[in-house]
């Protein structure tokens, strides 16, 4: 485990944990204007996994968009980084609800190529991990952050037979042989979408 | 007014069904803010002509804070007999967000309607789309009967995490038949769909009639509080007719007043020099407080409130509060004491965990002139206190 990841583990810690989890990045960028600090927590293994067992992966992944901000200066080396972790969470999120353990491998299978310092250091920590006998994986077999899909939405139990992408590029609706529809975007897309008769005709 | 929701509830609720515990967050809060609960007869009324005269909709319950709404929203779910979806927002407990509303309301649907879902779907919380689908499959099961959601403080909500242009908390901007939103807000503006709304702060004859009923149940509950009136040589009725004009209707006010009166907080304080308002209280604490200068904690006290203030987007506990403030546990407890009409406690898993009561104290102590007669510097004290929980972290 990383040294911060001992260190939040401590029973010191025990009744801030929750807090610092939650809240600590947003507290170095908001409080402090500390960006250094809050990309190397961020960029900890430790911390990533800690946080992924407690709160879930999606707030995980939010913390990175914390770094997107325009007055949240990094340098361009570190806010390609952080877009390449939360890329490979992002990717690895739909196996991630299902199982936290699997992060360790799922970093590794989408990672392991890219040659930035401060990511092999960090697969470095993630190798370590594990305190049982597992099957590491020791090539990026998996779509990398940055190519193909973003994220993988579950969720239809049959074939999707066809997706349709909306003109602004930001809602999706996907037909499926389960005879279901199903519409993902933010609400104010979906609300634009003119319902055409062949899509109600489906439905 | 039992009678007639007795009658609603047969006529319109489906009671057949055993009715599962509401979430605790909502439990604790009901009970608290049911406590004394007296009148407003003519609001409970107006809800029910709402549900009666209308095929859907929403209802708007408006007034300033500390007037009464959350408890009006609280009752109402118990002359519900809990079979409604209830839900309530609160800053100082930290549920603000859309998702936790979402979260909840779909929930408590699926189990109030026996719906067939295993778990919820990943975006169920994303926006208001799952939500309205389930609003349709229970319109379709309710042959007849309604349903009620109950949301409360709808201004405390953080309406910036949302998608732009939503309606807060993603309410749907149709429903179907027989559904219905009972919500309260403050005045403010916020989007919302097509409703109707209830302005609480024009029933003001109505209101002072039921503050003074309030007046007196407390006061013949506690004995504390007959011993005051009766140094002061008043007549209750005097002592009722003094108070509530004091209290401007809030409800907030009269229960802070009555509390200290009751624990002999103000044995050498006469009727005229009770606090006016609710911000009237406020000051009075605070003057109070400020005015001794010799307290050793006097500065400790101010940092603890104001990290309280900051601190809780959602309750914490005594442990983050002595480490923010760099200060030994035992010692912040002792201080706590000290604030305690003001603050909320709960138990959260096995620990006590603090929160400010009332939002309108938080903002009482954003004011620029209380800030400064506190001598604290808002910025300063954060960063020291984020030092001090980080302190020892290896990077």
């Amino acid at each position: 485990m990383s040294d911060l990841g001992v260190w939040l583990a401590e029973p010191s810690q025990s009744d801030t944990r929750e807090y610092l989890l939650k809240h600590q990045p947003k507290d170095f960028i908001e409080i402090d204007r500390d960006f250094n600090r809050y990309y190397r927590w961020v960029m900890d293994f430790g911390f990533i996994e800690a946080k992924l067992n407690l709160l879930g992966v999606q707030p995980l992944i939010e913390d990175y968009d914390l770094g997107r901000n325009a007055d949240v200066l990094l340098s361009e080396g570190q806010t390609q980084t952080l877009k390449l972790i939360q890329g490979a969470i992002r990717k690895s999120a739909h196996v991630l609800d299902q199982d936290k353990t699997q992060l360790a491998g799922q970093l590794l299978e989408r990672l392991l190529d890219f040659e930035k310092p401060q990511i092999q250091g960090l697969l470095e920590v993630a190798r370590q991990s594990k305190n049982s006998p597992w099957l590491r994986p020791l090539m990026a077999n998996l779509e990398r952050p940055g190519e193909g899909c973003l994220r993988t939405l579950i969720g239809h139990t049959s074939g999707v037979k066809a997706v349709a992408i909306a003109p602004d590029g930001k809602t999706a609706i996907s037909a499926s042989s389960d005879n279901t529809l199903k519409i993902c975007g933010t609400p104010r897309q979906v609300r634009k979408l003119e319902p055409s008769p062949v899509i109600l005709g489906r439905y | 007014l039992e009678a007639q929701f007795r009658e609603l509830r047969q006529t319109f609720i489906d009671t057949s069904a055993p009715r599962l515990p509401l979430p605790y967050e909502c439990e604790t809060i009901i009970q608290d803010r049911t406590q004394d609960f007296t009148g407003r007869r003519f609001v409970f009324e107006a809800i029910l002509e709402f549900l009666q005269k209308n095929r859907q909709g929403y209802f708007v319950l408006e007034a300033d804070p500390g007037v009464g709404k959350s408890s009006i929203m609280a009752k109402l779910v118990l002359l519900l007999k809990r079979r409604c979806v209830a839900h309530f927002n609160s800053q100082s407990q930290g549920i603000v967000r859309a998702e936790q509303f979402l979260e909840n309301a779909c929930t408590q649907l699926i189990r109030l309607y026996q719906l067939n879902y295993q778990q919820l779907p990943e975006n169920a919380t994303r926006d208001g789309n799952f939500l309205s689908r389930l609003l349709g499959e229970v319109s379709a099961k309710l042959g007849g009967k309604k349903l009620i959601l109950v949301v409360d403080a709808l201004d405390e909500v953080e309406i910036s995490l949302q998608g732009r242009g939503s309606n807060v908390l993603y309410l749907p901007d149709a429903l179907p038949d027989n559904v219905y939103f009972i919500v309260s807000k403050q005045p403010k503006t916020l989007p919302l769909p097509n409703h109707q709304v209830f302005d609480l702060m024009q029933y003001s004859a109505e209101s002072l009639a039921d503050v003074k009923l309030y007046i007196d149940k407390r006061t013949s509950n506690s004995a504390s509080i007959q011993s005051w009136i009766n140094r002061q040589n008043l007549q209750r009725d005097q002592f009722v007719a003094a108070v509530a004009p004091k209290s401007q209707n809030n409800f907030m006010y009269l229960r802070f007043v009555l509390n200290d009166i009751d624990r002999d907080k103000y044995s050498d304080v006469t009727l005229n020099d009770l606090p006016r308002e609710l911000e009237g209280y406020y000051r009075k604490h605070w003057t109070q407080m400020m005015g001794r200068e010799d307290d050793p904690l006097l500065e400790m006290k101010v940092k603890i409130i104001y990290v309280i203030s900051n601190l809780a987007r959602e309750a914490v506990s005594r442990g983050p509060i002595a480490k923010s403030v760099g200060e030994k546990d035992l010692k912040v407890q002792q201080v706590l004491k000290e604030w305690e009409s003001f603050l909320r406690q709960q138990q959260v898993s096995g620990e006590i965990r603090y929160s400010i009561y009332h939002n309108s104290f938080r903002e009482f102590l954003a004011k620029d002139e209380i800030v400064q007669s506190a001598g604290v510097n808002v910025e300063e004290l954060n960063r020291q206190g984020m030092n001090n929980r980080i302190e020892g972290a290896p990077l």
